[in-house]
């Protein structure tokens, strides 16, 4: 009965991204079929909530007569990791990707304009034709409701796709994969993630609609911009919540480990900041109006690639489920999307119009060039790493891997270019920056960023990256603070306002540009976690015995005894760490290792004490009654990573939907720009 | 006037010179080589490096990197000798010839033409891109 439900949700769903798409055949002749797309989008987030609704019900209720529930759920697993197992592998994923389009396809329905919006109703049917071949994958390749006609043990070793075959009796499922039910993230991480990835799909939508139909110009780009925002935040908080969810569960002891699945997803985002910021320039100034189209294309096209990588099987991580018919089928899908979208480009690149010519190295404009060339090369390394392997297994027959060093060899000087451009472009004018100009505006943040390096000397840091990175993020943040000081400082003389008022006077006065600089200022709250936690982070591994103590990174730590308790879907085994400081215990730290029922192999869950000062990061190597082995690590400042990553986002969604303020009362608004 | 900018240019190249000092000041000590160098040797048989691994593979090829290391090797004496004992994929960085030149010159590629995009979008109007 769910599996009907569930499969009854999905044809809705197709037929409602059907409707979108065949509404394109009357756009083509200039009218637009607005009832279609009422019904379209409609029907179309009807059908993917219908289906997600059945998932869940299935899910909450053991159905294991549908194969992917008894594949990934059982009776033990506790009812926070059953709801998350709707995402927790392949064929669920897709309809969580199936919600979420049809969501943001609704969304873009409702900012629908009247009957004369062409590029709205074209970016709709780009929607649908995206949304086709989702929902279509889920009724054929990848169906999520397709019921288990042949069990083994607690597995479904076959199923069939019509919901009235007759079915296996299973009274437990296999339950989810030990890794992906350790941590609540588990929950969280997917969907905003998710909202991110397929978020991206807007603005591709809007930029081929703008190209389909000869409505190159700005339009597109200002209507994406708030999409592009929202998308890019939670995508930033996503790959973040991935981050902390492996700092959490995997215990190696990081958050990054360049994995194929981590850069898949780094790399729209990456792309996508650098369309956020040539987007700017394109709407201000006219500029780069075929770039923003490349750069579009190219970040919906990486979602895709990156989807592809991570669910076709052709690289192995908890993220990569099963080899099946999906792999080709997505590889189909990005070759239509890349080529289709760049010929399109190319047919329609007489009609964008040519930009004016850049006067000036020294401007706004001449930074965000700089800040576009940075992250799209950026991208690439990323790309060319994760692909490399690919490649070179394909052609050659060799394996090679390519892993963090090579990453951070580029990613590490990038990023500092970056995040100094973050200090010089925001304090530029357009058109032209006098020298003289920027330099008044940056002498003093100079200043301010040398003494924060020099402060880092003097209390004992001596690497030159974490350094370099402690001198360049004090001297962006005074350069932000200095030109919001400045700017109301203006707006005090002019007003009778205090400064801390007129300050805020000149934030509402352009959100825009201040949400931007909340972002740049997470960015460098990031940037300084990251120097913390990897350049002087300090490791050992050691065996303590019961009642015994070791010193490590200032504190002393004692084992005092293990652990053991039974839960539904595990065996915990545990170690309980007293954290003492100058003779003080100060907290307690329980390593454990986790067997999951059907799993012959523990799965590690570290123990964390976190302090403004760092994390003591402790990992279970093996637990006996007499003696523990642990890796220790500790790492400075590590809560900055995840308090930057809440940051940015913040500072995306304020950017996205804050209006410009217009004070209340008669006196007339002062124009507060944020350049000269 | 004149010599408050002169006391504020002394601070500056003051501060200057520590963090320059703080960059330069220090040779890395056994235990940081160690975890450098164990970093950049893969391990086939765990995830990462060797670096982050309690595998007995692991440990056996810390034990050498911290032998070498107290025979006073330098790390470029060390990682060699890894990879003529083990093969060249035991060294994570990719191989700077052959296959792995691709890699290390394409991303300098793609900034040259970058800059090249972006010096003629000075020079002439109507072409556009970064």
């Amino acid at each position: 009965m769910t599996a009907l439900l569930g499969d009854v949700g999905l044809w809705v769903a197709l037929f409602g991204a059907l409707t979108l798409v065949a509404s394109g055949i009357p756009l083509s002749g200039g009218t637009m079929p607005v009832g279609w797309y009422r019904t379209g989008s409609r029907t179309m987030l009807a059908g993917s909530v219908l289906s997600m609704a059945a998932l869940q019900f299935g899910l909450l209720s053991n159905d294991f007569s549908i194969a992917y529930i008894a594949n990934n759920s059982a009776t033990t697993t506790p009812t926070i990791f059953k709801m998350a197992s709707a995402w927790a592998a392949l064929e669920g994923s897709i309809v969580l990707w199936g919600l979420v389009l049809a969501t943001f396809t609704y969304l873009v329905y409702r900012q629908l304009g009247d009957a004369s919006d062409l590029l709205g109703a074209g970016a709709l049917t780009v929607l649908g034709i995206v949304a086709v071949f989702f929902f279509g994958l889920m009724v054929t390749v990848a169906n999520p409701f397709a019921v288990c006609t042949e069990a083994f043990g607690t597995s479904c070793v076959a199923s069939s796709p019509w919901p009235w075959a007759a079915t296996a009796t299973l009274t437990e499922g296999r339950g989810p994969n030990p890794l992906l039910q350790n941590h609540f993230l588990m929950a969280v991480h997917p969907p905003i993630l998710y909202i991110g990835y397929v978020g991206l799909t807007a603005p591709f939508a809007f930029a081929i609609s703008a190209l389909a139909q000869r409505l190159p110009g700005i339009e597109w780009a200002q209507r994406t911009k708030q999409w592009t925002l929202i998308s890019w935040s939670a995508l930033t908080t996503g790959i973040l919540l991935g981050g902390w969810w492996s700092y959490e569960v995997l215990g190696w002891g990081g958050y990054w480990a360049w994995d194929p699945v981590e850069n898949a997803s780094f790399m729209p985002w990456l792309l996508a900041t650098a369309f956020i910021h040539s987007s700017f320039v394109q709407i201000r100034r006219g500029m780069l109006q075929s770039w923003n189209f490349v750069l579009v294309i190219a970040t919906f096209s990486l979602t895709i690639l990156g989807t592809f990588l991570t669910r076709s099987g052709s690289i192995t991580s908890v993220h990569s489920f099963t080899q099946s018919a999906i792999g080709p089928a997505l590889l189909a899908f990005l070759a239509i999307v890349v080529i289709g979208s760049f010929a399109l480009f190319a047919t329609r690149a007489q009609l964008v119009a040519s930009s004016p010519r850049l006067e000036s190295f020294s401007s706004r404009e001449g930074a965000f060039l700089a800040n576009n060339l940075l992250l799209t090369v950026f991208g690439f390394v990323v790309l060319i790493g994760t692909l490399f392997p690919i490649f070179v297994d394909a052609f050659a027959g060799r394996t090679v891997a390519i892993s963090a060093p090579f990453f951070n060899r580029f990613a590490v000087p990038l990023s500092l270019t970056l995040i100094l451009a973050m200090g010089v472009g925001p304090i530029m004018p357009y058109r032209v920056a006098k020298p003289s100009l920027v330099w008044e505006r940056i002498r003093t943040p100079i200043q301010v960023g040398l003494a924060s390096g020099a402060l880092a000397v003097l209390v004992g840091v001596r690497a030159p990256w974490p350094l370099l990175t402690f001198t360049v993020t004090g001297f962006v943040a005074a350069a932000i603070i200095r030109h919001l000081y400045f700017q109301a400082v203006r707006v005090r003389s002019k007003t009778e306002l205090t400064l801390g008022e007129a300050a805020l006077r000149v934030i509402q006065g352009d959100p825009g540009f201040w949400g931007g600089q909340l972002s740049h200022l997470g960015v460098l709250v990031i940037a300084v976690g990251i120097a913390g936690s990897s350049g002087l982070a300090t490791a050992d591994t050691t065996t303590i015995a019961v009642g015994d103590s070791i010193s490590f990174s200032g504190y002393t730590i004692e084992y005092r005894a293990p652990f053991s308790r039974s839960e539904p879907n595990r065996d915990v085994l545990g170690a309980r760490l007293f954290v003492s400081q100058n003779g003080q215990t100060i907290d307690a730290v329980e390593p454990r290792l986790n067997r999951f029922a059907g799993v012959n192999q523990f799965i590690p869950t570290p123990g964390v004490m976190s302090r403004l000062s760092g994390d003591l990061y402790v990992s279970a190597v093996d637990i006996q009654a007499d003696s523990v082995t642990v890796d220790l690590w500790w790492f400075p400042l590590q809560w900055m990573v995840w308090l930057g990553g809440l940051v940015i986002a913040i500072g995306g969604v304020w950017s996205a939907t804050m209006r410009v303020a217009r004070p209340a009362g008669g006196r007339t608004a002062e124009p507060v720009r944020t350049d000269a | 006037m004149r010599s408050r900018s002169l006391v504020r240019l002394a601070i500056t190249v003051c501060l200057a010179s520590i963090v320059v000092w703080g960059m330069l000041g220090t040779t890395p000590n056994d235990a940081e080589r160690l975890a450098s160098l164990s970093a950049q040797v893969a391990c086939p048989v765990c995830e990462n490096s060797v670096a982050d691994s309690q595998a007995a593979y692991a440990r056996n090829i810390r034990t050498y990197i911290a032998a070498e290391i107290a025979e006073g090797q330098t790390d470029r004496q060390i990682l060699d000798g890894l990879a003529n004992s083990f093969g060249d994929e035991i060294i994570l960085d990719p191989p700077t010839s052959g296959f792995g030149l691709w890699l290390w010159a394409a991303p300098g590629a793609v900034i040259l033409l970058g800059f090249w995009a972006i010096g003629s979008l000075r020079r002439r109007s109507g072409a556009d891109g970064p």
